[in-house]
This record gives structure tokens, C-alpha cells and sequence, in this order.
């Protein structure tokens, strides 16, 4: 969304001139700015998402050593931002997302499955538990 | 996450919906850990599926049974079953508050943290993992 400095009518954020007065909006080339919608396309180091805590909580939490290698994506991530290296970051991050997805997933489908198990066994009345 | 949100003030109302939501679950999970015993014989929840298939406890195990502990404000006990998870404490805390504040419609700047910080957690947790399944004393003392 662009606002015309002129009229202040609301036009497109494309918009070359203003649709209400003819205001010419934009200068070609577009003067380069930070982007105001999406993901960034240059990240600073304080942008690049860490997943450190997202991985302590799948893998203490939720009982899940497929945690530990979200662990390791995190670390690695975070050690790259340091020493500079933002599109390797990135990466490792996107990863370190997916293992704890997997942990998350995997723990939800035992969770559920034995919820849903139980919940049979004591409709059907017929199994007995032994502890 | 898009530039604007470093600038803004206010969080969105995605944002406080999602913040809203973990908090509401959170607190529920909490309501049903502190009320259901997991140690008890008919405790209702699973064992830990890498504990049943391998014979060997996981980083997580006793993780249940510690939070119900530490909600009835038994810290001791919450250690034996799983000290890592009392140490996750302060962070829980951070991000419960965190949310709160964002479920409330301020903007909270994401968290920085030291370079090392990832590496340091990899070999606590490992640590702690390698020395509980040791079946002596006194690496017995953290195991579930």
C-alpha cells in the first residue's frame, strides 16, 4: 500500500501514479528499502530463527531422543551466525525446525495412539492390566 | 516474521492468538500434570517408546513424573526423576512470560543468545544422558 503524499488517496503498492491525482508515486528504478511484506531477502544475524529452545523442550519434554539432533542443527546455526556464514545459518535452522516437527510428531502419535488404546481396552472391558 | 515487526510496537493479532493458545495449553497441560500421578501403577500415560524399545532411559525420561513433583512444589523428588527438566525451569518461566506479554499486545524483540549457548546445551543434555544410564552409584541418582 502506497499513500499519495498529494491526495492522500491509498493506491497499490505497485502503483506507479496515483490513481486519484495522478501523483507520480514510485522513482525508476524503485529506491531500494527494506521489503514490507514476506520473508526478508538479506536476513541480519539477529533475524535468523533459532530453534535452541523448541529443541530443549521436544527432547526433555516430550521424551524424544530424535530431540538431540535438533539439538545439534540449533547449535550448529547459531555458531555459523556467529562466524558470519547467514545462509549456512539458515539452513541449520530450517533443519533444527524439521527434527523438532519429528520429535513433536512422533511423541503426539504415541501420546494419541495409547490414549486411543487405553480408552478401547477400558470400553471393551475385557483386558486386564498387570503393572 | 517480515522487517515492519522490528519496528512495530504492537504485536499482531496472529501473533497474540498463537501466544494466547500455547499459554492456554500450557496451563492445561500443567492442570493435568499436577492432578494425574504418573507414578502411580494405573497411571494412565505411555512409557517413553525409546525407553520400551531399547531397555535404556532417554535424556527426557521422568520428565512427567518431575513436572508433576515440581507442581505440588516437590523439588527434590523432581530432581531424582529428572534433574534437566528442573534446570529447563527458568527457561519455561521466560517463555511463559514472554507470551504473556505478547498475548497482551506488546511487542517482545526475539531473544539473543550467545554464539556458544547451542553447543553448551548439546553436551549438558549428552552428558546427562551418557552418565544416567550408568547403572552405579552415584550416576544411578539421575536416572528416572
Amino acid at each position: 500500500m502506497i499513500t499519495c503524499p498529494n491526495c492522500g488517496h491509498v493506491n497499490d503498492s505497485n502503483a506507479f501514479r496515483c490513481t486519484n491525482c495522478d501523483t507520480v508515486l514510485q522513482q525508476a528504478p524503485a529506491a531500494p528499502g527494506p521489503p514490507t511484506g514476506g520473508p526478508p531477502t538479506y536476513w541480519t544475524p539477529a533475524q535468523v530463527p533459532n530453534y535452541l529452545a523448541q529443541a530443549i523442550i521436544v527432547t526433555i519434554l516430550c521424551c524424544m531422543p530424535a530431540g538431540i539432533p535438533a539439538i545439534v542443527f540449533a547449535a550448529q546455526s547459531m555458531s555459523k551466525v556467529g562466524s558470519g556464514d547467514i545462509a549456512g545459518a539458515l539452513e541449520s535452522a530450517q533443519k533444527a525446525k524439521t527434527w523438532c516437527w519429528v520429535a513433536f510428531g512422533i511423541g503426539a502419535v504415541v501420546m494419541v495412539g495409547y490414549v486411543l488404546f487405553f480408552v478401547l481396552a477400558m470400553s471393551a472391558g475385557t483386558m486386564t492390566f498387570e503393572g | 516474521m517480515s522487517h515492519s515487526h522490528a519496528l512495530s510496537v504492537h504485536a499482531s493479532v496472529t501473533e497474540r492468538l498463537g501466544h494466547g493458545l500455547l499459554l492456554a495449553g500450557a496451563a492445561g497441560s500443567c492442570l493435568l500434570m499436577y492432578s494425574i500421578d504418573p507414578a502411580a501403577d494405573d497411571s494412565p500415560y505411555p512409557v517413553c517408546p525409546f525407553l520400551a524399545l531399547t531397555g535404556v532411559p532417554c535424556p527426557g525420561c521422568g520428565s512427567l513424573r518431575a513436572t508433576n513433583r515440581l507442581l505440588h512444589g516437590d523439588v527434590g523428588a523432581a530432581l531424582g526423576y529428572n534433574a534437566l527438566l528442573v534446570l529447563t525451569v527458568p527457561m519455561l518461566a521466560y517463555i511463559a512470560v514472554r507470551s504473556f506479554r505478547i498475548a497482551s499486545g506488546h511487542h517482545v524483540p526475539r531473544a539473543t543468545m550467545p554464539r556458544w549457548a547451542g553447543y553448551t546445551v548439546l553436551g549438558v543434555v549428552l552428558l546427562f544422558w551418557l552418565l544416567r544410564v550408568i547403572p552405579a552409584e552415584p550416576f544411578s541418582a539421575l536416572a528416572p
